[in-house]
C-alpha cells in the first residue's frame, strides 16, 4: 500500500491540493532517499491541516475565500518560450534560471559558474555538497512546524529545486530565478515552486527572485524557499513580486542562519490581487546579522500582507527590519512583525520599523509589531506609523512649480527610496527601482 | 505686476486679513513689517496659493491674471516664488534631483524648452558658485539636517535657478547669524533687476539694512496701517510696534 492510498486531505482546501494529490499518484521519488524523507515530513504535517480562517490570529486580515473558491489546474510544461520572456532577460545581467508556470526550463537557463550547483532535488542526491544542504534543511524542518501552505508545496515530489553554493565562493553577478506565469487562457493555473538554497561557509552571493506574469490569466503561486546560511556566509536575497492583479501569490522564505552569518533580504511586492509574503529567520549560532527590508505598494483592490518572524534564539545577534508601504484606492495592507528573544539570547539588538503611506480614503492598513522578549540584557525597538503624504511638503514642492501629481510622486519615491537604497548591488537596485517606477506610472 | 485690492482672508472662523490694498510694480522692492500675529506671513502664503486659507473677498491679480483662479504650481510657473520661513525637509530627495525637476517643470510651464542633464548640471553649478556655496550641497537630501543658514541659502539658490518675476521672502532673516544674513542678502540683491519685484516680509528692520526696500508697509491686525519709504523701517526700529498699535487704536 502506498501513501497515496491512505493520505487524507481536508476537502476545504478545494483545488489547492490538486498538485499534491497528483504528485502522490505519480510516486516518482525513490523511497528512502532524503528527498523522500522531506516529502513524507511535509505530507505528515499537511495531513488533515485546517484551512486558516478569520479566527486564526495570523490570518485575521487576509481572507482566503476567493482563493479557495477558484478552481486551479495544472499547466503543461511549455516547450517554447514566449518572445516577451526573452526580451525581459535584458532587464538584469545575471546567471538566469527560468521557471515557467512552475516548470523549470533548462534550455533557457544558464549554466552555473564554478562552485555553484543548481538542479532538481532528485539530482542533488548525487551531488555530495548539495546533498549536505538538503540534509541540513531536512534536519531543521524536523524541528519546525511549517505553515500549511509551506507544507503543501514542500510535500510535492517532482518540481523541487536546489541551489547549492560551495564554501568560500564569492560571486557578485546576480543569480536570477525568473518565475513566470504565462497563462493566456480562461482557466486559472497553479505553480508551486520549491527551492532549497544552501550557502556554504564564508560564501557571498547575490540572489534575485522575480515573479512576473506575461498574460492576464489567473494564476496561483505558492512558493517556498528553505535556506541555510552556514557560518560566516552572507546571502543577499532580493525578491520582486510583480504578477498580474488577477493572481494570487503566497510565499514562504524560511532561513536558518549559523554562527557569524549574515542574511539580507530586500523584498519588493507590487503585484497580485492577493499577496502574502512570509519570512522566518531562525538563529542557530552567535554573531548573526539579519537584515529584512521590504516595500509593498497596492492599489485598486489589491491585498498585500507581509509576515516577518525573527527567532533570536542565540546571544550576540542582531536584526534590522524596515518595511514600508504605499496603499491607494481600496487596497488593504497587513504587516505582522514578530520577534522572539529567547532566554539565552542575551546581548540581542533587534530593531523593527514599519511605515505606511495611505493615499486614499478607502485604503486600510493593519500593522502589528509583536515583540516577545525573555532575555534581560537586550536592545529592542519597534515602531509603526500609518500616515498620509505631508501636506506641508506637498505645498513646498508645488510652490516650486511641480504639479500635485509630480509632487506626490516625488514624495512617494523618496519614501520607498529608503528601502531600495538598502540594496547594495547597483544593478539589482536599478532593476528593482525601475519596476517600482513602472508601477508608479501605470 | 501684483495688485491686491480689499483682500480679506480667513482661516476657519478667524479673519486674519481684513482688507489689504497693495500694488507692486516691476523692479520695486516692498517690505511688509509688523508685529507677530499681524497677518504678514498669511499675506505671503496667500499670494503663493496656500489652500488652508480662505479668501472671502477682494482681488489678487498678477500680470493681469486672476491669481485666485490659479493652483499653487500654476502660480509658481507663472513666476511667483515664495522663500519659506521654515523650508521643509524632504529626506530621500537630493537637492540636485529636486532642482532638476522644478527647473524643467517651470520651463515647460513657461513654454521654454526643457534642459538636458548636462545643461541642468551646468546651470546648478554656476548658481551654486555665484552664491558662494559648496557643491556638495547638491548631493544632500533636500534641507535634511541643514542648518538654518543653509536652508535659507537653499531658498535663494532655488530662487536663482527658477528665475521668478515676483519673489516673496517670508521672514528670511529669522534664525540667521549675521554672516549667513549677508550671504542671503547678497544673493537676493544680485537678483534685483528692473523686471523683477520683491516682497519682503519681516519682523525686524535688520534684513532691510542689507536689502534696501523702495517701500515699507506696516501691517497690524490684518490691515496696512502705515506706508512709506525705507525711513519708516528705521522709525519702527527706534520706537517699536507699540506706536503702531496706539495709532491703529486712535484710527
Amino acid at each position: 500500500m502506498t501513501i497515496a492510498d491512505t493520505y487524507q486531505v481536508n476537502t476545504d482546501w478545494g483545488s489547492l491540493t490538486t498538485p499534491l494529490l497528483r504528485s502522490l499518484e505519480k510516486q516518482n521519488g525513490v523511497a528512502g532517499t532524503l528527498v523522500d524523507h522531506l516529502h513524507q515530513l511535509a505530507l505528515a504535517q499537511f495531513q488533515n491541516a485546517q484551512v486558516p480562517g478569520r479566527k486564526n490570529e495570523d490570518w485575521k486580515y487576509t481572507p482566503l475565500r476567493e482563493l479557495l473558491n477558484t478552481k486551479f489546474s495544472e499547466s503543461a510544461q511549455p516547450h517554447e518560450i514566449n518572445p516577451a520572456i526573452k526580451a525581459s532577460f535584458k532587464e538584469l545581467d545575471a546567471v538566469r534560471i527560468v521557471i515557467v508556470n512552475g516548470h523549470l526550463m533548462p534550455q533557457f537557463s544558464d549554466s552555473m559558474p564554478d562552485g555553484i550547483w543548481f538542479g532538481m532535488l532528485q539530482d542533488a542526491l548525487n551531488e555530495k555538497k548539495a546533498m549536505r544542504h538538503l540534509e541540513y534543511i531536512l534536519g531543521q524542518l524536523q524541528l519546525t512546524i511549517m505553515t500549511p501552505f509551506e507544507a503543501l508545496t514542500t510535500g510535492m515530489t517532482s518540481p523541487g529545486m536546489c541551489l547549492s553554493i560551495e564554501s568560500d565562493v564569492q560571486f557578485s553577478r546576480p543569480i536570477h530565478f525568473l518565475h513566470i506565469n504565462d497563462n493566456a487562457s480562461e482557466i486559472p493555473t497553479y505553480a508551486y515552486p520549491y527551492k532549497i538554497i544552501g550557502m556554504g561557509k564564508n560564501a557571498n552571493v547575490q540572489i534575485v527572485e522575480s515573479f512576473i506574469s506575461l498574460n492576464v490569466g489567473i494564476s496561483f503561486t505558492n512558493s517556498v524557499n528553505h535556506i541555510c546560511v552556514e557560518s560566516g556566509a552572507h546571502l543577499h536575497h532580493h525578491r520582486l513580486q510583480d504578477e498580474n492583479t488577477q493572481s494570487f501569490h503566497i510565499n514562504m522564505t524560511r532561513v536558518f542562519q549559523e554562527k557569524d552569518s549574515e542574511y539580507s533580504s530586500v523584498a519588493v511586492e507590487i503585484g497580485s490581487k492577493l499577496m502574502r509574503n512570509n519570512i522566518e529567520v531562525i538563529h542557530k549560532g552567535t554573531g548573526i546579522t539579519s537584515n529584512l527590508f521590504g516595500l509593498f505598494m497596492a492599489e485598486d483592490r489589491q491585498h498585500t500582507d507581509t509576515q516577518s518572524f525573527i527567532d533570536h534564539a542565540t546571544p550576540h545577534c542582531e536584526s534590522h527590519e524596515l518595511y514600508k508601504g504605499i496603499l491607494d484606492g481600496y487596497a488593504r495592507g497587513v504587516f505582522n512583525g514578530k520577534i522572539i528573544v529567547r532566554p539565552d539570547a542575551q546581548k540581542t539588538n533587534a530593531f523593527q520599523q514599519n511605515n505606511t503611506l495611505i493615499l486614499s480614503h478607502d485604503a486600510i492598513m493593519d500593522s502589528k509589531p509583536q515583540l516577545e522578549i525573555f532575555a534581560d540584557d537586550v536592545k529592542c525597538s519597534h515602531g509603526a506609523t500609518i500616515g498620509q503624504l505631508d501636506e506641508e511638503a506637498l505645498f513646498y514642492l508645488r510652490s516650486r512649480g511641480l504639479s500635485r501629481i509630480q509632487a506626490s510622486t516625488l514624495l512617494q519615491h523618496a519614501f520607498v527610496g529608503e528601502v531600495l537604497n538598502k540594496c547594495e548591488h547597483e544593478e539589482i537596485r536599478n532593476y528593482l527601482s525601475q519596476k517600482v517606477e513602472a508601477k508608479h506610472h501605470d | 505686476m501684483l495688485s491686491i485690492h480689499q483682500l480679506k482672508v480667513s482661516i476657519g472662523e478667524k479673519e486674519i486679513l481684513k482688507g489689504i490694498d497693495l500694488d507692486i510694480k516691476a523692479g520695486e522692492v516692498h517690505a511688509i513689517m509688523g508685529p507677530n500675529g499681524s497677518g504678514k506671513s498669511t499675506l505671503a502664503q496667500v499670494i503663493a496659493g496656500r489652500e488652508e486659507y480662505e479668501v472671502t473677498s477682494g482681488t489678487l491679480t498678477y500680470k493681469g491674471q486672476d491669481l485666485l483662479e490659479m493652483e499653487i504650481d500654476e502660480r509658481a510657473r507663472a513666476g511667483i516664488f515664495l522663500a519659506f520661513q521654515y523650508p521643509v525637509e524632504i529626506p530621500g530627495v537630493t537637492t540636485a534631483h529636486f532642482l532638476k525637476s522644478t527647473i524643467n517643470a517651470v520651463r515647460k510651464g513657461r513654454g521654454q524648452n526643457e534642459l538636458n542633464a548636462v545643461e541642468l548640471l551646468k546651470l546648478m553649478r554656476s548658481k551654486v558658485q555665484e552664491l558662494g556655496m559648496d557643491e556638495a550641497f547638491l548631493k544632500r537630501a533636500l534641507n535634511e539636517g541643514f542648518s538654518g543658514g543653509e536652508k535659507k541659502k537653499n531658498e535663494v539658490l532655488q530662487m536663482a535657478v527658477l528665475e521668478p518675476t515676483l519673489c516673496i521672502l517670508d521672514e528670511t532673516d529669522s534664525g540667521l547669524d549675521i554672516d549667513a544674513l549677508r550671504v542671503v542678502a547678497d544673493g537676493v540683491n544680485a537678483l534685483r533687476n528692473k523686471d523683477r519685484a520683491f516682497l519682503i516680509v519681516t519682523h525686524y528692520q535688520r534684513l532691510l539694512e542689507y536689502i534696501v526696500p523702495d517701500y515699507v508697509h506696516v501691517l497690524y491686525d490684518g490691515r496696512i496701517v502705515q506706508s512709506g519709504g525705507k525711513e519708516l523701517a528705521l522709525k519702527l526700529e527706534d520706537i517699536g510696534y507699540d506706536w503702531v498699535k496706539e495709532t491703529a487704536v486712535v484710527e
